[in-house]
């Protein structure tokens, strides 16, 4: 459909047809009219002429009239009755003067012209040439009349295509409102219980209530950053920003690490879980966070959608070299038309369900991208609403390792008190850490600048340095590279806190020469990790 | 004025707070904050709760959510509204959104007060006490 450009059109030779019984008159002829871009076919008979325009297009034929078995007049007649042929322009070549009422002949068999033998060659060239140009002027009109209708068709697709956009952007808007709406909402729900204890804590800040607000604060804080920690995680998946650390992990591991991930939810819903898994372990190449992270949320997913009290079953098997994980639950199920959008990004069944419940929709969007990735299918199934839904996994099963892995986990070693250098412009953030370090008996000193910790560390160089990346003036990479630059810099433990968990700022991190990189907000436990492996002897 | 009076006087009992909100933890700790203000509280985490427990309690006042499972915080008052029972009853909306439209949404539902979450304990304080201030009033007008 693409249009021919025009000028191509005139490169190919204008075909001219000539028909006489004779041969040395058709190679007068052609001697005649013989110039460039210009193409003779030549026939000996009306028949031979046929079978020639049949082949191919001409810009004007010229007829002997007078030619054994057909005549020239009997050749116009059949051409003018032929789709093909009818509008060939056609030049009669007599002998001598033709009479009235044979010229009528010609003329209404469709000739243009008489010509009488012997031809004038000026006459006969100049005349050929108004019938060539006359051609090339209605092919280069049929050209530019392809090449409208090609752009007119063009034209239509792209408005077809830009409705269909504008459309899937529109859906898309209104999704992302309905989103911030839900973001919002979902926000404020663990945020209002958090502040109404703040305000009971201020009031009677001891005793039994006290504990369990203090309880309560901590769940639901875990709560509200494992929403955004989501949100950040679905943006990096679907921005391809995330890197999968392959390890070969038994994929019973994940699977425990989800259970009690998901314990909470499912306890709280009242449900009877039931799992059924292999003990001999089952071998995948695969990230293990993100293994479980997979599992987890396919628990959650069914605690959620399951009304208080229900059942939900996982089970493990192996089959045809992959490794099937399925959770299934006796909830609300999903209405056959729902079945393929429930991995959508922001995706939810349901509308009429306890809303606190609902979520973000962003937990099976993230369950099917991480299984994507690692070279796994994600199948969701229901016979309908209240029917219960199934959902399975199905991974790449790998070999068992050859060696047995060594556990790198060692047997908790008191940790050694660690002279802690915290830098950090937010003092909230700071204080904090500093007393979270105090609690287990660390020392750590506090600065809010890096400038000020550059100071600090050269007049007494500290063990390790937890270094906020986004400070005003010295950014936290900078202030890294200073700090390896001082004397015995190179033996500093340098940790990188971010409110970032990108790869790509992970990636900077290690390039500006920290050891460790930590995202915002930091618990208790992962400190502990980090600052115990800090102590450890790094060389041998 | 009539609001010039002593503590507990008239054998007034403490005014009863009824809590409708589904999300647990908001409607535990707003019904501490309620209890610490001085007052009686009772919580039902669902319409269905509420409608059970509002015959036996006579809650002076009732703080409800908008969005709640299997029937909406505005449907939720409009039926209580017809309860004799609760015709001096005091009806709060708390809801995230604090625009103009929703609070003339809960105007028209019947709520007489519309409170935005989170909450602000010097807020609620206030309105409880003016209502509290009132109910003596209408009490000692009797």
């Amino acid at each position: 459909m693409t249009a021919m450009p025009t000028h191509l059109t005139t490169v190919t030779p204008v075909n001219l047809l000539l028909v006489d019984d004779r041969p040395e008159n058709l190679k007068s002829l052609e001697a005649l009219l013989r110039r460039e871009g210009l193409n003779m076919l030549t026939a000996r008979s009306g028949n031979e002429a046929l079978e020639i325009l049949l082949k191919h297009d001409v810009a004007l034929a010229l007829l002997d009239v007078m030619m054994p078995d057909m005549d020239g007049f009997e050749l116009a007649e059949l051409m003018r009755g032929n789709e093909r042929t009818r509008r060939i322009p056609i030049m009669f070549l007599t002998a001598g003067s033709t009479d009235r009422t044979r010229r009528f002949r010609g003329y209404e068999a469709g000739a243009v012209d008489f010509l009488e033998k012997p031809l004038e060659p000026d006459v006969l060239r100049s005349k050929v040439a108004v019938f060539c140009e006359l051609y090339l002027q209605r092919q280069q009109i049929a050209v530019q009349r392809d090449n409208l209708k090609a752009f007119a068709e063009e034209n239509l697709r792209l408005l077809k295509e830009s409705r269909k956009y504008a459309n899937a952007l529109k859906e898309a808007d209104q999704r992302k409102d309905e989103f911030l709406a839900t973001l919002a909402h979902e926000l404020r729900n663990p945020l209002a219980p958090i502040r109404n204890g703040l305000q009971i804590l201020r009031m009677s800040p001891d005793g039994e209530r006290a504990d369990s607000v203090r309880d309560m604060m901590d769940r639901q804080l875990t709560h509200l950053v494992r929403l955004i920690d989501d949100l950040l995680d679905v943006s990096r998946v679907s921005r391809g920003k995330i890197d999968l650390r392959l390890e070969r992990v038994a994929v019973q591991e994940a699977i425990a690490a989800a259970l009690e991930a998901s314990k909470p939810l499912i306890d709280a819903g009242g449900h009877a879980l039931t799992v059924e898994m292999s003990q001999t372990p089952l071998w995948v190449d695969g990230d293990l966070t993100r293994l479980a992270q997979i599992v987890s949320n396919l628990l959650n997913n069914a605690a959620k959608y399951t009304p208080q009290g229900g059942k939900i079953a996982l089970s493990v098997t192996e089959s045809a070299g992959r490794i099937e994980i399925r959770v299934r639950d006796t909830g609300v199920g999903i209405e056959p038309d729902m079945l393929p959008k429930v991995f959508e990004l922001f995706t939810q069944v349901d509308q009429h369900l306890d809303r606190s419940q609902g979520g973000l929709g962003i937990g099976l969007a993230l369950v099917q991208k991480l299984v994507e990735m690692h070279r796994g299918t994600t199948v969701a199934s229901s016979d309908g609403v209240g029917q219960g839904s199934t959902f399975t996994v199905r991974l790449p099963m790998a070999p068992e390792p050859g060696e047995a892995r060594p556990d790198g986990r060692d047997a908790e070693a008191s940790p050694k008190p660690l002279d802690v250098l915290i830098v950090d412009d937010n003092t909230d953030s700071a204080d904090t850490t500093r007393w979270m370090l105090e609690l287990i008996g660390h020392r750590p000193r506090v600065e809010n600048s890096g400038l000020a910790a550059l100071e600090a560390a050269r007049k007494q160089q500290p063990d390790v340095v937890l270094l906020d990346i986004g400070m005003p003036g010295m950014d936290g990479y900078e202030v890294c590279r200073q700090l390896r630059a001082l004397p015995g810099g190179g033996d500093l433990v340098i940790i990188a806190q971010t409110g970032w968990g990108q790869e790509s700022d992970r990636r900077q991190a290690f390039d500006a020469g920290f050891d460790h990189h930590v995202t915002k907000p930091v618990s208790l436990d992962l400190l502990n990790r980090v600052l115990n492996e800090a102590g450890e002897p790094r060389d041998i | 004025m009539g609001t010039a009076m002593a503590d507990g006087s008239g054998g007034n009992s403490v005014m009863r707070v009824m809590i409708i909100e589904d999300n647990e933890a908001l409607a535990q700790t707003t019904g501490w904050l309620v209890e610490m203000l001085g007052y009686d509280y009772r919580l039902a985490l669902s319409p269905k709760q509420a409608i059970e427990d509002v015959k036996g309690y006579r809650p002076d006042v009732i703080m409800m959510d908008l969005g709640l499972p299997g029937m909406s915080g505005y449907d939720l008052c409009r039926l209580l509204r017809q309860d004799q029972d609760l015709k001096d009853t005091v009806f709060i909306a708390q809801t995230g959104w604090g625009e103009a439209e929703h609070r003339r949404l809960t105007a028209e539902a019947g709520f007489h007060h519309h409170l935005v979450k989170p909450l602000y304990l010097e807020a609620l304080q206030d309105l409880l006490g003016s209502i509290e201030k009132s109910l003596h009033k209408a009490t000692v007008e009797k």
